[in-house]
Formats: structure tokens, C-alpha cells, sequence
């Protein structure tokens, strides 16, 4: 695999910080589709999706890999890199079931509210990112 | 008083320290915890506040108005007061100096015509709202002490649903701030609508500067999706985490502020023991006085 130019990427969520270094690459997915993100790139703000998230560290390669539950994505000025996590965690923790739980509590929710309100809105982007976490457990076990 | 009344004093107050140098010790151990929760979320409080202020610049005024959630109202007439306080007492001035802040405020609004609508967290506030007949439109209760994202996204998911569908006007909370374990400042802060937000940065230093401020040649920025879109979805996210940020804090300050109350009681507790040992003693010498008065007045008596 090729050495591209190392650059800084910064992982955040509220509980703290995920993630602080030098990297080659970040692949993960915006609303817009998959990205990979090398050194100098556009500057950008963009809206994730639940996906895998991965980081490629300098010399050796190694790629950490972690499941994203949505945020957001800036590319600054100078090529450095820092996401905004609402939840995430290594992907070997993904659990099936909690995310079936929250896509049961995302339809309740859903059915809960009126169409045609803020709160109907909100509901159905909390199922599309639940249906999302779901789907994304297939796509990793089928790997 | 007799001594055993005053013995059995001493024994319920030497019961109460034990009770309040307890509950100070469990504080002070929280308190370190909601500390670090409250610190740790700083970084990313900071970076959704320079992300939706960028993203409101690179959207610009007209297009603020497309999306429901970025509007602000023609009007205001009703006002979303959200006041955090704790679902326990035994804090000092904690929760009183809250309400009282928030009456205050709803006093001012309703003197220049507006309407005020209470949101409130914890219990004390909820049962002091109650006890004066204020209307609440919502309630959180039963999470004071270690609040999570979750806790947050419900309030702030009713707030911006009352928002857009022109329920609420305007939305401010009101918090103790952390300030250090032995002081907690009221704060007030207006999250909605946006163009009175607070969002522009007053901190200086970051370590990823937004777009605007960098110098030399600037990269045109690539939005996904545009914009005014990002910003309808940062919106809801800023009100959430500007909220659990003060809920963090309030957490945070509740301990403190519980610690120093405690710490107080028990100091109290230790004066009055020895108030009332003093006493108790006086009492026990007054009766050997008088019993040996007794003796020496029948051995007399005799000869």
C-alpha cells in the first residue's frame, strides 16, 4: 500500500476525545456517500452517516476501525481533519441488538407523533439513521 | 434542661454529623466525576458552536430564512424559559437561587407583553413551579446528578419541535455554572433562534481554525449537504449540546454546592455538641452541687 503524507485528524465526541493524531487517510461516509479523505484535501462540512469509520495511521498502515453513529465532518483550511461524533465506539462493539432496540424505539417514536410537525420531522431522521445502524451490522458481518 | 435531655441532643446531633460528613464525602467523590464529564464535553461543545457559526456565515442571511428551524419569528411573543435545577434539596442556595433567577426573568418578559412557557429539569424545580400554579410545558425529571446525551436530546428535541411549529418564539436556559467546587454563578443563555445565539466564539484559541479566519489564500469550502442544510440539522444539535453542556455544569455545580452545604452542616453539627456538652455539663455539676448541698444539709440536720 502507498505512503501518502501524514496529516492531522481529530476525532471527537461528548464523552471526550476518540482519537488525536497523525493520519494518511480517514475513510467514512457523509450523507453525499463514502469518502477518503488524504492529506490537502477541499475544505468541507459535511453531515455523516452511521458507518465505519476508519483511520489510517502513518508508517505501518494500521487502520483503526470504529462504528459512527452520525456527526459531522470539517476539513479546514489547512488539510486538517476533525470529526464530530455523536456516539462511537470500536467496531467489534457493535451489539445487533441495541441497534435493533433503538430502531424499535425509533418506530414508536414515529408512530407517536403527527405528520406535518417538527417533532414528526425529527422522528423520521432518528428511524433513517436507526434503519442505517442496522443495516450497517449486515454489511459488517457479511464481510 | 435535664442532663439525660441534654445527653440525647448530643446523641441525635453526633447522628446528624455522621449523616452530613456522609453525604459530603459522596459529593465530593461525585463532583470529581461530573467534573471531568463536564470538561471532557468542552471540545466538542466548542466545536459545534464554530461548525454552525461557520456554516451560518457560508449560508448567509437569506438563505437563513428557508429552513423553519433557522427563522426568527416575526414576533415574540412567547418565550421558552428552561431552568435547570436538581432533583434534590440539601444543597444550599442551589435550586432557590435558579427559581428566583428564572421568576425574575418571566416577570420581565411578561412586563413587555411576552408570554412565558416553563421547561424545567429536575424535581425541586418542578415541585416549586407547581406549588406557585406556573404553567409547565415540560418536565425532565429523575436524571440531575449524571445526565447523558440522551437526557439532553429529549429536551432539546421538544424545544426545537416547539420552535419550528411557532409554539416558541424564543428559547433561553438558565443554569448555575460551574465555576469551582465552591462557586456556582447563575447563567443565562438564549439558544434560540439562532441569530441571538451566542455562537460567535469568544474564546480565541482552537486548534483548527474556522475558514474565515485563516489568512493567505482560501480553498473554496465544499458543503455535504449545502449549507443552509447542514446548518437545519447543527441547529438541533447546538440547542442539545448547549444543553447538556449546562446540565453538565449544573450536575457539577449541585455537588459543590451540596459539598459546601454539607461541609457547613457538619461544622454547625460539631459547634452545637459542643454547645450542649458545655450545657450538659454545667447541668451535671449543678446536681453533684446540690445533691452534696443535700448531704452536708442532713448530715447538720442530725448532729
Amino acid at each position: 500500500m502507498a505512503v501518502h503524507t501524514p496529516f492531522r485528524a481529530e476525532v471527537l465526541t461528548p464523552t471526550g476525545e476518540l482519537f488525536a493524531g497523525e493520519v494518511q487517510q480517514v475513510s467514512t461516509r457523509t450523507v453525499a456517500g463514502e469518502i477518503g479523505i488524504l492529506a490537502k484535501h477541499q475544505p468541507l462540512l459535511g453531515r455523516l452517516e452511521p458507518a465505519e469509520l476508519r483511520l489510517t495511521l502513518p508508517d505501518d498502515g494500521e487502520v483503526k476501525r470504529f462504528i459512527q453513529t452520525g456527526g459531522y465532518l470539517q476539513v479546514a483550511q489547512d488539510g486538517n481533519v476533525l470529526l464530530l461524533v455523536d456516539h462511537a465506539y470500536p467496531v467489534e462493539e457493535y451489539d445487533r441488538a441495541d441497534a435493533e432496540a433503538q430502531q424499535r424505539e425509533a418506530d414508536e417514536r414515529l408512530e407517536k407523533t403527527e405528520p406535518g410537525t417538527e417533532a414528526h420531522r425529527l422522528a423520521r431522521a432518528g428511524k433513517r439513521r436507526a434503519d442505517a445502524l442496522v443495516r450497517l451490522g449486515d454489511t459488517l458481518q457479511n464481510r | 434542661m435535664a442532663q439525660s435531655d441534654v445527653k440525647a441532643r448530643i446523641g441525635s446531633v453526633q447522628n446528624i454529623r455522621k449523616i452530613t460528613r456522609a453525604m459530603e464525602m459522596v459529593s465530593a467523590s461525585r463532583l470529581r466525576k461530573a467534573e471531568q464529564r463536564a470538561s471532557s464535553l468542552r471540545p466538542y461543545a466548542d466545536a459545534v458552536r464554530r461548525m454552525t457559526s461557520q456554516a451560518a456565515a457560508a449560508a448567509g442571511s437569506g438563505e437563513l430564512q428557508s429552513q423553519p428551524v433557522l427563522q426568527t419569528h416575526e414576533q415574540e411573543k412567547v418565550v421558552g424559559l428552561v431552568l435547570i435545577t436538581a432533583d434534590r434539596g440539601l444543597a444550599g442556595a442551589f435550586n432557590s437561587q435558579i427559581l428566583r433567577a428564572g421568576l425574575t426573568r418571566a416577570q420581565e418578559l411578561e412586563a413587555s407583553g411576552e408570554e412565558v412557557r416553563y421547561y424545567v429539569t429536575g424535581r425541586r424545580g418542578e415541585s416549586a413551579l407547581n406549588f406557585r400554579n406556573k404553567p409547565i410545558d415540560g418536565a425532565y425529571t429523575g436524571f440531575t446528578d449524571a445526565p447523558n446525551a440522551s437526557h439532553a436530546h429529549r429536551v432539546a428535541e421538544d424545544l426545537v419541535a416547539a420552535y419550528v411549529d411557532q409554539k416558541l418564539d424564543r428559547v433561553e436556559v438558565i443554569y448555575n455554572g460551574y465555576v469551582s467546587p465552591l462557586v456556582q454563578e447563575v447563567r443565562r443563555e438564549t439558544l434560540l433562534p439562532l441569530a441571538a445565539a451566542n455562537i460567535v466564539d469568544d474564546s480565541g484559541e482552537h486548534d483548527i481554525a474556522p475558514a474565515e479566519e485563516s489568512d493567505g489564500p482560501k480553498a473554496l469550502v465544499e458543503y455535504e449537504p449545502d449549507p443552509a442544510e447542514i446548518l437545519a440539522e447543527l441547529v438541533p444539535e447546538f440547542v442539545e449540546i448547549s444543553l447538556l453542556r449546562a446540565m453538565l455544569e449544573s450536575a457539577a455545580s449541585e455537588h459543590g454546592a451540596r459539598m459546601t452545604a454539607m461541609s457547613s452542616a457538619s461544622d454547625n453539627a460539631a459547634d452545637v455538641i459542643e454547645t450542649l456538652t458545655l450545657a450538659m455539663n454545667r447541668a451535671r455539676q449543678a446536681d453533684i452541687t446540690q445533691e452534696i448541698m443535700e448531704v452536708v444539709a442532713g448530715a447538720e440536720a442530725l448532729n
